[in-house]
């Protein structure tokens, strides 16, 4: 093996990482010291230790993301940009005419038109850029509804037609979908991999620049040891309440934390699976995911993919990048809270898993600790709620000694040491300050406070998002608790389809969800005010209330309606809603008015109509192995009717050419008028001939 | 490449044909057949002269056939796909396919538009392995090499090999 000398980025960001570290430990140890003499003569050692370990690590945690927001708020304010030696950032190059970069979308039961909009922008947008020449696109599609698949098909061929982009969209169904996401990817890399120099690798709701796509491709050409660049994708489009708030906070508080994580990372970044080139080559080679052995939820395939790729990139000796400054990336959120905590099930597993990777031989440090971070995302929450029963505890113990007879909060007695509060106070600072950085930073930069609704309104709309935030903690602790033990207890987590469409949640479903929080939010407030007493127990109205609220905030924040109540009054706005780039302006619901509309039932209109199913006979390959239980299938549709059919039937007929065009050719020479109206036939021909004979 | 109505001499008022009364008769004898046949042609974007010429085909066709209702249709069917074929030169799918998409002249001519679909919508396929290489995961395992890293002569060295691209 060749050896060279280490990277010049690797030095500084050990550097940084110890000082990272040292701020971690250093103030979670003190203040679980601090703690320590508080606690000490009150509380009985099994309480007191137990008590003071969790809130370290949960000191530790916080922490973490202050000292990433201090340091990124810091990077913004002096106006530069970290570019540490090596940066790709700082080293272009003019793409080689001959490298192709495929931009792979995998689709899995989306909603086809919103794909279709997407990938038109993103089309267009490079075309506008006069970069399109190195760019081909794959829909690549793991969809199982067949009335989905039909549509994909459709509009596939529909936009090849309207942007005359034959040869340069392509599509493809995989017939069996192992591995998901990933494993979609991997089938891309096994069939065309060796033809694309790079692959840029989009969510179904993703919209990119073309000139941030062409930058990018720059940046891979003049750093041949970089594998992959990721981009930091902003939130737009969405109109819930939920949704907007999330939009607002990942604009607001975003910059600051990608600055800061950016200044950490360096070139052992991480990749969130989507709005990120890779260099295809060392991801086919080094990329494919391990199975976990054992069974899921804790073994067998792993469902968070996009961490470990570029841990086991990073592992092979290429440098994995996370560039903020990289403007034109977009995504969508999740529209209401159920859906967000829908996807945080799945995310809850896959970080899960990655703790099994943790000992891997060969990862870099810095990729270990994104493990142990993504892992704590989810296991913050039952050690918080841990730490919340303990408090209690420690609580009635406290106030089972008599001793809280001259506590009120304007007079605190003289036994009262004052030291909790001080920690309260500051572990106040660690979570709230980032999002005062955020707001400095954007009022120091001219005209971007009017892109957040004017001065303000943007700290109105932060006051309010951090209220919004306060209620939502309980929930979602009580929801990733629930997470972790499903998990740790073997219950695992079936893949489904994202929603990605504005939808309100209804009160029966809100109930059905999250009726178990209000009750126990109810409970525990009815139970433990007569042992804590009012002073202790005001300490636990945010929580509770948070927990008793969550049928109501379930609905409320899914509402379309007050989320544009909301931005009619500047509330919650993001500069992508004052100045909208062409590439949104282009996901109007019209620019996809031309795409054909299939009424009904997608497989009958792809049996009976004649260019639907020309496309679609034209797109399969004769089966021959499926023949016999085609022909079955094929009488049964014809004497029962295509309703009788399940979907996994239709997906057998629906993959042999030679079975599509039977069925095409049987329905239309057929005469029996009830079968001909279970295939929607015989009406229209009634009709006609009534109408004829009149004539 | 579809012919348009001069190729094929069509005559849409169909005047003067021979056996025109015998073409009557079969129009009156399977309306039904032929009205869901001309709601077949209405969903391919033909021009009149070329539905007519297909229709007259169909008509021609069915003159030879005595049989029930069933047989008619098929016929009638089969029939119409014939003509779609001629007069697109190839199969009926093609002719189908051609008259479905806006699929470019020069492509209809040389290649059949089938196969010309089937690799606009997948390139061709050059295959690469993939498959997940062995990563050893134990905790005795990581324990021993941070001790090798900490306290072993033979320790690691802070170097990387050169990458593809990079020499």
């Amino acid at each position: 093996m060749i050896r060279t000398p280490a990277r010049p980025w690797e030095t500084i960001s050990r550097y940084r990482r110890y000082w990272l570290s040292a701020f971690i430990i250093l103030p979670a140890c003190s203040a679980g010291l601090m703690l320590d003499q508080v606690l000490a003569d009150r509380l009985p050692l099994w309480l007191e230790i137990p008590t003071l370990l969790i809130f370290s690590m949960l000191f530790a945690w916080i922490s973490a993301g202050f000292w990433t927001a201090l340091v990124g708020f810091i990077l913004l304010m002096s106006g530069r940009t970290d570019t540490a030696p090596g940066s790709p950032e700082l080293r272009l190059a003019e793409p080689n005419p001959h490298n192709k970069v495929a931009i792979l979308m995998p689709i899995y039961n989306e909603e086809v038109e919103r794909v279709a909009a997407g990938l038109q922008a993103t089309f267009k947008s490079l075309q506008r850029a006069g970069a399109l020449a190195h760019f081909e696109f794959f829909l690549l599609s793991d969809t199982r509804n067949p009335d989905v698949w039909l549509r994909e098909e459709l509009v596939w061929s529909a936009l090849c037609e309207s942007l005359d982009a034959f040869g340069k969209i392509h599509y493809r169904r995989r017939p069996v979908n192992n591995k998901a996401k990933s494993g979609n990817v991997a089938d891309f890399c096994r069939r065309w991999g060796r033809d694309y120099e790079y692959m840029v690798v989009l969510d179904a709701d993703s919209v990119m620049n073309g000139e941030t796509l062409y930058r990018m491709l720059e940046m891979m050409e003049g750093n041949p040891q970089v594998g992959i660049i990721q981009t930091q994708p902003v939130a737009v489009n969405r109109e819930t309440l939920y949704a907007r708030l999330q939009q607002f906070a990942q604009h607001l508080y975003g910059p600051v934390f990608s600055a800061g994580l950016r200044f950490w990372q360096l070139g052992d970044g991480h990749y969130i699976g989507h709005n990120a080139i890779l260099r295809t080559a060392p991801f086919t080679e080094y990329c494919a995911l391990p199975v976990l052995p054992g069974r899921p939820p804790l073994g067998g395939p792993l469902l968070s993919h996009d961490f470990v790729e570029a841990a086991l990139m990073a592992r092979n000796g290429w440098e994995v990048w996370f560039v903020p400054s990289l403007p034109g990336s977009y995504e969508e959120v999740p529209p209401t809270l159920i859906d967000d905590l829908k996807r945080d099930r799945r995310w809850a597993q896959g970080n899960m898993q990655h703790l099994r990777l943790l000992a891997g031989e060969g990862l870099r440090s810095a990729h270990r600790f994104l493990f142990i971070n993504g892992a704590m995302s989810f296991l913050a929450a039952p050690l918080w709620g841990l730490f919340l029963i303990l408090g209690a505890l420690g609580s009635l113990h406290w106030a089972g000694g008599g001793n809280d007879d001259t506590v009120t909060p304007f007079h605190w007695g003289s036994s009262i040491d004052p030291l909790p509060f001080w920690l309260f106070g500051v572990t106040a600072v660690l979570l709230l300050s980032p999002k005062w950085m955020a707001i400095l930073w954007v009022a120091r930069q001219p005209g971007r406070r009017q892109q957040f609704g004017g001065l303000f309104h943007l700290i109105l709309s932060m006051l309010m998002e951090s209220v919004f935030s306060v209620l939502m903690a309980p929930i979602r602790m009580a929801f990733h608790s629930q997470f972790v033990i499903q998990t740790l207890s073997g219950k695992g987590v079936r893949w489904g389809a994202q929603v990605r469409g504005d939808q309100e949640t209804s009160w029966p479903v809100a109930l059905r969800f999250f009726g178990w929080c209000s009750a126990l939010g109810l409970v525990l407030a009815v139970a433990l005010y007569p042992f804590l007493g009012f002073w202790h127990f005001v300490w636990l109205v945010p929580i509770l209330g948070g927990l008793m609220a969550a049928v109501p905030l379930g609905v409320w924040t899914s509402r379309p309606g007050l989320g544009r109540w909301a931005r009619q009054h500047r509330l919650f706005v993001i500069p992508e809603e004052v100045l909208v780039p062409e590439e949104l302006q282009a996901l109007d619901s019209d620019s996809v008015a031309y795409l054909p509309h299939i009424e009904g039932d997608a497989f009958v209109q792809v049996v009976v109509d004649p260019r639907f199913n020309a496309i679609h006979s034209a797109l399969q390959r004769n089966r021959t192995g499926l023949w016999p239980r085609a022909a079955s299938l094929c009488h049964k549709a014809l004497e029962e009717g295509p309703q009788q059919l399940s979907n996994r039937e239709r997906n057998i007929l629906l993959s042999d050419r030679n079975s599509m065009l039977s069925l095409h050719r049987a329905v239309w020479s057929m005469n029996d008028r009830k079968r001909l109206t279970a295939w929607g036939l015989e009406s229209d021909d009634q009709d006609e001939f009534i109408h004829e004979a009149g004539q | 490449m579809f012919k348009d109505e001069s190729s094929y001499s069509v005559n849409p008022a169909g005047e003067g044909l021979p056996a025109w009364s015998a073409e009557a008769m079969v129009v009156a004898h399977s309306a039904p057949v032929l009205i869901r046949m001309e709601r077949y042609l209405a969903r391919l974007a033909l021009t009149d002269a070329q539905r007519l010429w297909i229709r007259a085909q169909v008509v021609t066709q069915m003159q030879e056939v005595t049989a029930d209702q069933d047989a008619l249709s098929a016929r009638a069917f089969a029939s119409m796909h014939q003509a779609l074929a001629t007069l697109g030169d190839g199969d009926e799918l093609d002719a189908r396919l051609d008259l479905s998409l806006n699929i470019p002249v020069h492509v209809s001519q040389d290649l059949h538009s089938c196969r010309w679909l089937r690799q606009q919508v997948a390139p061709a396929i050059h295959r690469s392995a993939m498959a997940s290489l062995p990563m050893d995961r134990s905790w005795l395992g990581a324990v021993s090499r941070l001790w090798q890293t900490l306290f072993s002569r033979s320790k690691v060295l802070v170097s990387r090999r050169i990458l593809t691209g990079e020499a």
